[in-house]
This record gives C-alpha cells, structure tokens and sequence, in this order.
C-alpha cells in the first residue's frame, strides 16, 4: 500500500488519515503534515490510522513530540487516534503508549470528544 | 546438528530500502513458516535495527552498504546485520520510561527497547570489518 495523507479541518478539530506503513522513510511525511497544522494554530488533532498496519519507533517520535506542543500551548490540546486495528494496538501496548493516548473506534467519535 | 536455512540480502542505507528489508523478513517467515506473530516481530525489530544503522552508523547517508543474513533452525531465528559505518553502540543509549505521562516521554531511545522487548537477545559489536547488529528469537 503506498504511503498517502490527507488532511481535513472540522470546527472541533483536524483530522490526518495516514495510508501505509508510517516506518523512518514515511515518518518525515507524516510529521510536516502534523507539523504544519501545529503551526497554523491547531492543537485538536486526530490521527486516523485505519489504513495504517504498522507504525515504528519513528511514528511514535511524532505522536510523542505533537501532543507536547499542543499539550504545551492549550492545556487541553490532544492528539487522538481513530480506527487504531487490534494488531496496531499491541504496538502502542508495547511501548506503554495504549494508556497515555485516547483512541476512538471512528474518526466522528474522535473528533466529537473535543 | 539441527539443518538450518540461511537468507541474505544486501541493501544501500537509503531509507526507502526499509520496506524492501519488511518484504524479505516476511518472506523469509513465509518459506520457514514463521507464525504471523512472530513474523511481525521479527520484521520491526529488523525495521528498528535497520532504522538505526541507517540513521547512526550512516549519518543518513543513502550510499552505505548493509549486509542482513538470517539463519532459521527449529529452535530459533538468528539475525545478523553488517555494516560498515561509524561505530555506534546502542546499548548505551537510554531506554525511555515508558511510565511517564506522555508531557515528559523522551523522545529517542524507542527504537532499541523495541528491539529487546520484541527479540530474546540484542547485541551489539564493532571491529575491524564494521558493526554488527546481532538478535536471536528462540521459536516455539
């Protein structure tokens, strides 16, 4: 599956839907696009990885370092996951992530929690 | 002594290389008849030790040479991966916390406690002929 990202702007929050693996080569990519909603002001984000398998150390890097700034701009500033699989999440419960994160089962859940 | 299939494969640290690396471990998985758990272990650690030599050893240069050969018996899975960078030790970098509230999550270190925690053994070594990244899983 090739690598894709789209970006979309509801009223409560952005929505990133990531295509493919997110491994070294990807994770620049998908870091810019975050990045870039940082930085035009957005700190209600979510990421859908429901076409997402598999996410490495590199994906974390951005999920970690997106939810310190926004966390540091808005105290309630968050980065969401919608559509995470049951494979992706052993993943996130391998590096204790699966308790520090909010995941919803779709992307309308996620953005109507903020 | 128990016989045992070996698989090489030779790649540049371009970083676009690292799916190419994913389809040869789950190849490789496919012909021993892995399980797709241990699979999909074994192909992010590959992925995270990779990661590492392209990005420590290499710098992030794309024209460096690495060497990736498994050995599978019955008992176990051994991987080897050669390159000839500047040396790199990963077993001094620090594992993260992974208790600590997300505000104070550091952000490196992931890579390599994703290696140990996915493998039964890591190490790593360095002489005259480059590093070696070496991991083993014992197999059920």
């Amino acid at each position: 599956m090739a690598f894709g990202l789209a970006v979309t702007q509801h009223k409560r929050a952005a929505v990133v839907e990531v295509t493919g693996r997110i491994d070294s080569s990807t994770a620049p990519q998908f870091e810019a696009a975050v990045q870039k909603l940082i930085d035009d002001g957005h700190n209600y984000i979510v990421v859908d990885l429901k076409q997402t398998d598999y996410m490495s150390s590199a994906a974390f890097r951005v999920l970690i370092s997106a939810h310190k700034q926004v966390h540091k701009s808005t105290r309630r500033g968050d980065v969401r996951l919608a559509n995470v699989s049951p494979k992706l999440m052993e993943t996130f419960k391998l590096g204790g992530f699966d308790e520090l994160f909010k995941f919803y089962n779709n992307q309308v859940d996620a953005v109507g929690s903020f | 002594m128990a016989s045992s299939k070996r698989f090489h494969l030779a790649i540049t640290s371009d970083m676009s290389n690292l799916e190419r690396v994913a389809e040869f471990v789950f190849e490789v998985a496919r012909q021993t008849q892995l399980s797709d758990t241990i699979a999909e272990h074994t192909q992010m650690a590959v992925d995270e030790a990779v990661t590492n030599v392209m990005e420590h050893a290499y710098g992030g240069r794309a024209d460096g040479h690495i060497d990736l050969d498994f050995r599978v018996t019955a008992r176990e899975l051994r991987i080897e991966i050669r390159d000839q960078g500047a040396p790199f030790d990963s077993a001094t970098i620090q594992e993260p916390n992974i208790h600590s509230p997300l505000s104070e999550r550091a952000i490196g270190g992931l890579g390599v406690f994703f290696m140990r925690k996915l493998m039964d053994k890591v190490e790593f070594t360095h002489d005259r002929r480059g590093n070696l990244t070496r991991m083993t899983k014992k197999l059920p």
